[in-house]
């Protein structure tokens, strides 16, 4: 059996230096320590979370489009089978929560609310965010050597970086995402350096760093303020990398020994092969402390899914499937029927499910504190275009997995009553849920939506959601 | 609850952000109460919209919805309708400007860093802009611009490295290098890792093509530098570089601040690497700037300085800097606005694309390798009309094998610099020459050879194939049998049609004048706005309004979510009536019109009279199909007829050979499932060559072309029903010329007028403006537009005259803070 001590015992014997964060588990090993670091996870995919395909069985009738509820549903998942394609789930069905019926019309955009989603604010197609968004929020509270990492699904095999357009880390400030799996997987755990060569050219390289800091704000002074914040960009980018790379000196070889196994699927052309490897250097820079928030952005409408089994998915773009019919009596522009395009998307359903599965799984089975690492961790799982390809955000299906050390109430299905019903609750809402989750008791975060009547609360976490 | 949204409210909103109340009584109302009401009052309630019971307390936050529309619909001119008495400008931007100011107040309304945008430039008023109203004075304020994408990628070919790309462009269709792009910590990363890659290879002894930047310093001098060497390396890699030498100040900075420290602490080589890693990401580096370092007017406008001059001037023309202009420069030749326009016109008075063998950017035209000095002119082409996108739009191989997305590409560049290199009456031309050349690349590379060596070994070979001909005789009559390109049928040649109409020179082909006229008949730009399966009537006439009109299209609706009905019997135009209802209409009336005339292209772009539905269409299909398998069975009979026993029996042996080098993966391998269906297809394609030429004989080959001929007279025509005539009709609307507006008969009729309107000439200037300038315009500059577009008519339709107009004009020249008090 493995044991806390165990386990740290294994992982700590011989290395020359531990993490930060193995450091402070090693101590609480021994010792007790509290106040655990608290993880969190965003996993946002394209094209609508559709909402008959997270329903558990026999709650089929919520799985409906344009469903017009109103009242509150909150069903127990105990006894209830899960949906088809989240069968992955079921070990973490006392840890999962699914929510329908969330709102969120301060988004704009026909094709997902971009930062707004997380930001809870209005943001229009291809402007850059106005202010922070929440997954950046946590990891400014949260913070780990790379404060927060992200990763994106990415079109092309050689692609190496993109900027997210869910996730900012301030006003015009895109979040910075791996596309390129090997990329990520050299900078996060290729850095470790031994002897007297790495430490020189540590000093270089600190030298270097300096110099062009200094080159920048150097010539800040000659411009008006536009220019200045053009340049802030450019500045902000080396400060971050200088700090950044002293840190990670300091870690010695205990990176290599947590860092996931290098193989074929980190180069691979396919998006399936990436987005394993980004899932999994999720979880060895989560449980090695490296971060503790990560975004996945899981995949986006010029994505084709080339790695299924399925001759029309290698043909055609995720934007094209959301184009494609999926419920029964609908026509599309395509020549498919609606079990094609009901099909094609279970199977990337299916697939993302399977993929949070395994990290929930990792974190599982690493101990922590009381428990495992899985009970300080909330995964949350949403598409940024709510409920369909073209949304009008009336509906923001979407799945939480982990329970923060049972600030959450887990295991429910709850379906909120409809847009502009009494008792509607819209994202923000959850988002605010997560910041309470996470020790930041906010009760008023982002822009409000004005269409809804006074009567609908926009303040606060979900009462339903929260343990207390 | 209401207690806490009371004091959030009051918190928030109302103590320092009240709105100015009189301003709404006085103004506001009565406006909307004038050209609002009756549509959208009490009474009615059009598109269930209303504005009689609107809060005209803005920032209490509760009618910003309808507030951000009424901005958008009327400083769009969407509202009120055309038919409904107008309000006057002033009016109107009253309105408007107090609207913005409001919802400003609360952090809503326009976006600034959208409206920095291209396309959103349209939204100042293009009538104010060509009245000679506004005199200016023009400027542009004294920014930074970060470079293109193209001038890294030319550095990097320089270097003969493949780098990764870290700048982007805007993205999109249209424009892409505008001032208003940043670099931010993603750039940084990639850029670190390029220059490291580039400083290894530069301080390393043995990549000898690289040693030239350091004038093969790390080769000679390696072991015992002398002081002077190192000087002489670093004066080098400054030209280099930076192209110049190194300043007192850049010593102290580059030299002792970074040079020395690290060649103290890990010898000379990682000294220059940390020196060439510095100045591969220096601001210097990677922005341009532009402050204007000239002299002050009594405006407080400055021009800028003459190396600037010579910067801008270059970026403005070339990816990278042009020693001629900097020379010009050092030496005081670069002062004035008489300078810059002597030294452009210079520039511009030499040919744009010369015969050259291996050089970047190297350019494909008519078979040979050509090296194009100044790309940015045909880069504007492309961005303006958009066609390259024509390589971004999947088309299903099975429809059509004849699609060749690259090839129209590059005819449709060749369209474009054969029209600059005449430059007269360039839009004019664009839009309405019938004239297409055509990319023939590997037939015309054969000519080249036939003339030049008619003795060559690849010219045996091409005997063998067609037997002893009088080549003289066949290249002097234009004629070449060699025609291999299927890409054509898109023009609607067939390949026998084209063999004929071939000419030995690479000369355009003149099309029917009803068939086709410019750029928006051409098969690219058709290709390039349609959809994966059918035309896009909304993307091109959208295209129109936006371009060539100087309109903007509001974006779709938010929760929109209309499809186009699948009916395999009903034509495009009919399906689209989905648009018809007034909601929809009231938009899609300013793009489906024009768009909608193109319906006598199909979706390859291929002329047609009448389109094919359903059942016909499958018909079409394999007609196209059966012809094309049965022109393969004979071209293979005759190379089957031309070989003797010995050569049938040579290809059953390469057969076999190739047979035996086939190996199927291994399970686990990367990419299985592909490597095991290329080895199926690998396996099937030899093993089948194999038995043809083994078992095949002439008569069995004679009996499959009879088969295919038989079969081919066996496909019924389709039945009349089947397919309906073109409809091509539309309507332009917006010219500003009553002559010109109206109803139109095609997209021929459509171009022909387009390119008679003074406002799509005009629109066409400001696009211009917006690719040089890098930025939008606004109605200070309106004497620079005035004198761009006086100078193309004046000189007959120039598009250097233009470039030069706009290359000189004070917009391009001064630079002034508009936030300044002066």
């Amino acid at each position: 059996m493995v044991t806390r001590r165990n386990f740290l015992r294994n992982i700590g014997a011989g290395s020359l230096a531990l993490s930060p964060f193995l450091q402070h588990l090693r101590a609480e090993a021994v010792g007790g320590l509290t106040g655990l670091p608290k993880r969190f996870v965003f996993v946002m995919r394209g094209n609508g979370l559709r909402p008959y395909g997270i329903v558990p069985k026999g709650l089929e009738e919520f799985g409906a489009d344009r469903l017009k509820l109103d009242r509150l549903v909150d069903r127990s998942l105990a006894d209830l089978e899960l949906n088809e394609s989240m069968k992955s789930l079921e070990p973490f069905k006392d840890q999962l929560s699914i929510i329908q019926g969330l709102s969120s019309k301060i988004c704009k955009g026909p094709h997902g609310g971009h930062f707004g989603v997380l930001g809870a604010y209005t943001s229009g197609d291809h402007a850059p965010p106005r202010k922070e968004t929440l997954d950046a929020t946590l990891a400014k509270k949260f913070p780990g050597i790379f404060p927060h990492l992200a990763f994106h699904i990415g079109t092309k095999k050689d692609e190496l970086f993109r900027y997210l357009d869910i996730s900012a880390q301030g006003k015009n400030t895109r979040t910075p995402a791996y596309a390129s799996a090997m990329l990520a997987y050299k900078e996060i755990f290729g850095t470790v350096m031994t002897g007297d060569d790495a430490k020189i050219e540590a000093v270089a390289h600190q030298n270097l760093m300096d110099f062009l800091v200094d080159d920048v704000k150097r010539v800040k002074k000659s411009l008006n303020s536009n220019e200045k914040e053009k340049l802030d960009h450019y500045l902000n980018g080396f400060e971050s990398l200088r700090d950044r790379q002293v840190k990670l000196n300091t870690m010695g070889d205990s990176l290599s020994r947590m860092a996931p196994r290098l193989d074929d699927k980190y180069t691979s052309e396919v998006e399936t092969h990436r987005l394993e490897a980004h899932f999994d250097l999720a979880a060895s820079s989560l449980i090695t402390g490296l971060t503790n928030v990560v975004t996945i952005r899981a995949d986006q409408l010029e994505v084709r899914y080339q790695g299924f089994d399925h001759a029309r998915m290698k043909e055609v773009s995720v934007h094209d499937i959301g184009h494609t019919a999926d419920v029964e009596g609908t026509e599309d522009r395509f020549e498919s029927n609606w079990q094609e395009g009901r099909e094609m998307r279970s199977k990337i359903r299916t697939y993302q499910m399977e993929l949070i599965a395994g990290l929930a799984g990792k974190l599982k089975a690493v101990p922590e504190g009381d428990g495992t690492m899985l009970d300080h961790t909330i995964i949350v799982f949403l598409s940024d275009a709510g409920s369909q390809h073209h949304t009008g955000y009336e509906n923001m299906p979407l799945m939480v997995v982990g329970n923060m050390n049972g600030a959450f109430k887990t295991g429910r299905y709850l379906h909120y009553p409809n847009y502009n019903q009494s008792g509607h609750r819209v994202l923000a809402n959850l988002l605010m849920s997560l910041q309470h989750a996470a020790g930041m008791p906010v009760d008023d975060y982002g822009d409000r939506d004005l269409g809804l009547s006074e009567t609908i609360d926009q303040r606060g976490p979900l009462a339903e959601l929260m343990a207390s | 609850m209401k207690y806490f949204l009371l004091c959030f409210l009051s918190a928030c909103f109302v103590s320092a952000k009240d709105t100015e109340l009189t301003e709404f009584q006085e103004r506001i109302k009565p406006f909307l109460s004038e050209h609002c009401y009756r549509c959208h009052g009490g009474k009615k309630q059009k598109a269930d919209f209303t504005v009689h019971d609107i809060d005209g307390l803005i920032t209490n936050g509760k009618d910003v919805a309808r507030w951000e529309k009424i901005l958008e619909l009327v400083s769009l001119g969407d509202m009120p309708p055309e038919d409904e008495t107008q309000p006057s400008k002033v009016e109107k931007s009253r309105v408007q400007g107090w609207i913005a100011a409001e919802l400003a107040k609360i952090g809503w309304g326009h976006d600034p860093w959208k409206l920095a945008l291209p396309h959103q430039a349209n939204r100042v008023d293009h009538d104010d802009l060509f009245s000679g109203e506004f005199k200016g004075p023009a400027f542009s304020p004294p920014r930074m611009w970060r470079k293109s994408p193209q001038i890294y990628s030319r550095f990097a070919s320089e270097m003969r490295l493949k780098l990764s790309q870290p700048l982007l462009g805007l993205g999109g269709r249209g424009i892409q290098d505008y001032a208003s792009l940043v670099a931010d910590e993603s750039t940084i990363k990639t850029m670190m890792r390029n220059s490291n890659l580039v400083a290894e290879h530069m301080v390393s002894p043995t990549r000898s093509h690289m040693n030239r930047f350091l004038n093969g310093f790390f080769k000679e001098d390696a072991e015992r530098p002398t002081e002077e060497a190192i000087e002489r390396a670093l004066v080098e890699l400054f030209k280099q570089i930076y192209q110049r030498e190194p300043t007192a100040e850049d010593r102290e900075r580059y030299v002792a601040g970074l040079f020395e420290k690290n060649r103290k602490l890990g010898g000379l080589a990682l000294g220059f690497r940390s020196l060439i890693m510095g100045m591969l990401m220096s601001q210097e580096f990677v922005f341009r700037m532009e402050v204007g370092l000239g002299e002050e007017l009594t405006d407080g406008r400055r021009m800028l300085g003459p190396l600037e001059l010579a910067y801008a001037l270059s970026y403005a023309l070339y990816d990278k800097p042009d020693t001629e202009l900097l020379n010009a420069a050092r030496e005081g030749r670069l002062q004035s606005r008489e300078d810059v326009a002597r030294e452009v016109s210079k520039i511009l008075e030499k040919p744009d694309i010369e015969k050259r063998y291996w050089h970047y950017p190297m350019y494909h035209r008519w078979g040979e390798d050509y090296y194009q000095f100044r790309p940015r002119e045909l880069r504007f082409f492309q961005e303006f009309f958009g066609y390259p996108a024509v390589v971004d739009v999947f088309k299903d191989r099975e429809r059509a094998d004849f699609h060749h997305a690259n090839r129209l590409r590059k005819d449709a560049d060749m369209f474009v610099l054969g029209i600059l290199e005449g430059d007269q009456d360039v839009l004019g031309q664009l839009l309405t020459s019938n004239q297409y050349p055509m990319d023939y690349i590997k037939d015309d590379r054969e000519i080249r050879r036939l003339r030049e060596n008619p003795d060559e070994r690849h010219n045996k070979n091409l005997r063998e194939q067609y037997g002893e001909v009088e080549w003289a005789a066949i290249l002097d009559s234009g004629k070449w049998p060699g025609l291999r390109s299927k890409h054509v049928e898109a023009y609607n040649l067939d390949r026998d049609a084209a063999r004929a109409v071939r000419r030995a020179a690479g000369e355009p082909i003149a099309f029917p004048r009803e068939q086709r006229a410019g750029i928006l008949t051409h098969p690219a730009w058709l290709v390039a706005h349609s959809a994966n399966t059918e035309n896009d009537p909304i993307r091109r006439g959208k295209w129109i309004r936006e371009r060539l009109l100087a309109d903007l299209v509001p974006e779709v609706p938010i929760g929109v979510d209309a499809k186009v009905p699948e009916d395999p019997h009903r034509t495009l135009r009919q399906r689209m009536n989905v648009v018809r209802p007034e909601e929809c209409w009231r938009c899609h009336r300013q793009m489906n019109p024009l768009g909608e005339v193109f319906e006598a292209y199909d979706d390859f772009g291929r002329f047609r009279e009448i389109i094919v539905l359903g059942d016909a269409e499958e018909f079409f299909e394999k007609r196209r199909k059966f012809v094309h398998d049965a022109q393969r069975t004979e071209d293979e009979l005759k190379r089957w007829m031309k070989l003797d026993r010995v050569g049938r029996e040579m290809k059953v042996i390469e057969a076999e050979a190739k047979l035996a080098e086939i190996k199927k993966p291994e399970e686990g391998i990367k990419n299985y499932p592909a490597a095991l269906k290329r080895y199926e297809n690998d396996l099937m394609r030899w093993t089948g060559e194999r038995k043809k030429w083994q078992e095949m004989t002439d008569e069995r080959w004679q009996k499959e072309v009879e088969r295919y001929r038989q079969r081919l007279s066996e496909l019924v025509a389709p039945v009349p029903e089947a397919s309906a005539p073109v409809d091509t009709s539309g309507e332009l609307r917006g010219t500003g010329n009553p002559d010109l507006d109206g109803p139109v008969e095609d997209a021929v009729d459509l171009v022909n007028r387009l390119a008679k309107s003074e406002r799509v000439r005009q629109s066409f200037v400001r696009h211009a403006f917006r690719f040089w300038m890098g930025r939008n315009e606004t109605l200070n500059d309106s004497p620079t537009l005035i004198a761009a577009d006086r100078a193309y008519v004046e000189n007959g339709g120039s598009f250097k005259a233009l470039l030069i107009s706009l290359l000189t004009s004070d917009s391009f020249l001064y630079r002034k803070d508009p936030n300044s008090e002066n």
